[in-house]
């Protein structure tokens, strides 16, 4: 007998969203709602041993982190069911549009987008605070929520637990990165992450600190000697 | 009463009653034990349930976990009320959100009811039935937060229904 497959079931297969190095995304209707499915896959170039291992590890961090946030008091998207037989996050589709289009469709005012900005400062903050390190945090993993326009995060498949200044300065020198490279044409809007940030953190001056070193030196840490 | 459909079963229904002011949870509560009660049905705390959805959400998790033939507990029906505390000890689960001698409203939920099992279910529980939408006001607030750990920031960002059912679909993960 075939093992029973929910994704089967919801017909999943022909919705298919997005496909990453990581995993797969889905649309469906799951509980009458709109529903993101995340599926991570078996990697065949991986010895099976390992693959099982890191896929089952990033499945259960990555709900756990999602999780974790939504305690932290963050806007993220609400988990309605964990397979962990086939790796697969259902959870609440957020209706919007995400930070970066919003930003490149010039939706957005100038007075708007500092707003935008100012409020992902806050949030990022409040995850730090929280000892949650985000990952992967760039424009496209931030969703600006349709109707009460309140931001929420995406996207936890690269999250950690760390309350180093360090992985905090990595952080948020990854969004320094991301906000360079698509957003120089909106202005200087990362000053107003920053400032959002310093404002609502109570770790302000030691994570700006490290802030600055690793903008200094890049992502990875120099292992000489 | 009320009946759902899951996207997943497409054969299967869940019928939900709620009564209030019941006066024999006692007696239920023995015969359920003895497993000898019929039909059987998950017999919920009411007051743990703000809203339909966890229910749902529960019992969508449990028909999976039938269809694969990995039931945790005995019955798809104690399934649902496991999954329901979103934890991962069955003992406890069954007592907080099962009824006991203490409970006064209880919600009833069975799958795949036909009317003479409804029929019967009435007949056997001794209170008054009610509509589904009461469900918020007979929320127990305290024991509700005692026993999914909110905290004040994620009820100030989010709906309860929404922390409920993380909590209740995140239990694999934990």
């Amino acid at each position: 007998m075939t093992e029973y497959d929910p994704l089967e079931a919801l017909g999943a297969y022909d919705k298919l969203v997005a496909q990453g190095a990581e995993g797969r995304v889905f649309e469906v209707l799951y509980l009458k709602k709109p529903t993101i499915v995340k599926q991570r896959f078996k990697k065949k170039y991986r010895h099976p041993e390992l693959d099982a291992k890191l896929t089952k590890q990033r499945f259960t961090s990555e709900a756990r982190s999602l999780l974790k946030a939504r305690k932290l008091g963050i806007h993220v998207p609400a988990i309605y069911f964990t397979d962990a037989q086939n790796f697969c996050i259902y959870m609440e589709k957020i209706q919007g549009q995400s930070v970066k289009a919003a930003l490149f469709n010039g939706d957005l005012t100038p007075e708007k987008a500092t707003t935008v900005a100012t409020q992902i400062g806050k949030t990022v903050a409040k995850l730090h605070d929280g000892g949650l390190i985000h990952g992967d945090l760039t424009t496209s993993n931030m969703m600006l929520k349709e109707g009460s326009g309140e931001l929420a995060l995406i996207d936890f498949g690269l999250s950690f637990n760390s309350i180093l200044t360090e992985d905090k300065g990595v952080d948020l020198y990854v969004l320094e990165r991301a906000f360079l490279s698509a957003h120089s044409a909106s202005g200087n809007l990362f000053e107003s992450v920053l400032d959002g940030y310093r404002k609502n953190s109570k770790n302000w001056s030691s994570v700006y600190n490290r802030f600055a070193t690793v903008r200094a030196r890049g992502r990875k840490r120099t292992m000489v000697g | 009463m009320a009946c759902f459909n899951f996207e997943t079963h497409a054969g299967s229904t869940l019928h939900i009653l709620l009564f209030q002011d019941v006066s024999n949870c006692g007696d239920i509560h023995d015969a359920l034990l003895s497993g000898e009660l019929q039909p059987e049905a998950a017999y919920v705390n009411a007051g743990l349930t703000p809203s339909i959805h966890s229910i749902l959400a529960a019992a969508n998790i449990a028909l999976i976990s039938k269809s694969r033939g990995k039931l945790t507990t005995k019955t798809v029906h104690s399934e649902l009320v496991f999954n329901l505390a979103g934890s991962t000890h069955i003992t406890e689960s069954l007592r907080r959100f099962g009824i006991s001698q203490a409970v006064n409203n209880v919600l009833v939920a069975r799958f795949d009811a036909s009317e003479s099992e409804l029929e019967s279910i009435r007949n056997f529980v001794q209170g008054k039935e009610v509509d589904l939408t009461i469900l918020k006001d007979i929320t127990d607030m305290k024991l509700i937060k005692k026993y999914y750990k909110f905290t004040d920031q994620e009820l100030a960002i989010g709906t309860m229904e929404d922390a409920i059912v993380s909590r209740i679909g995140i239990r694999d993960c934990m």
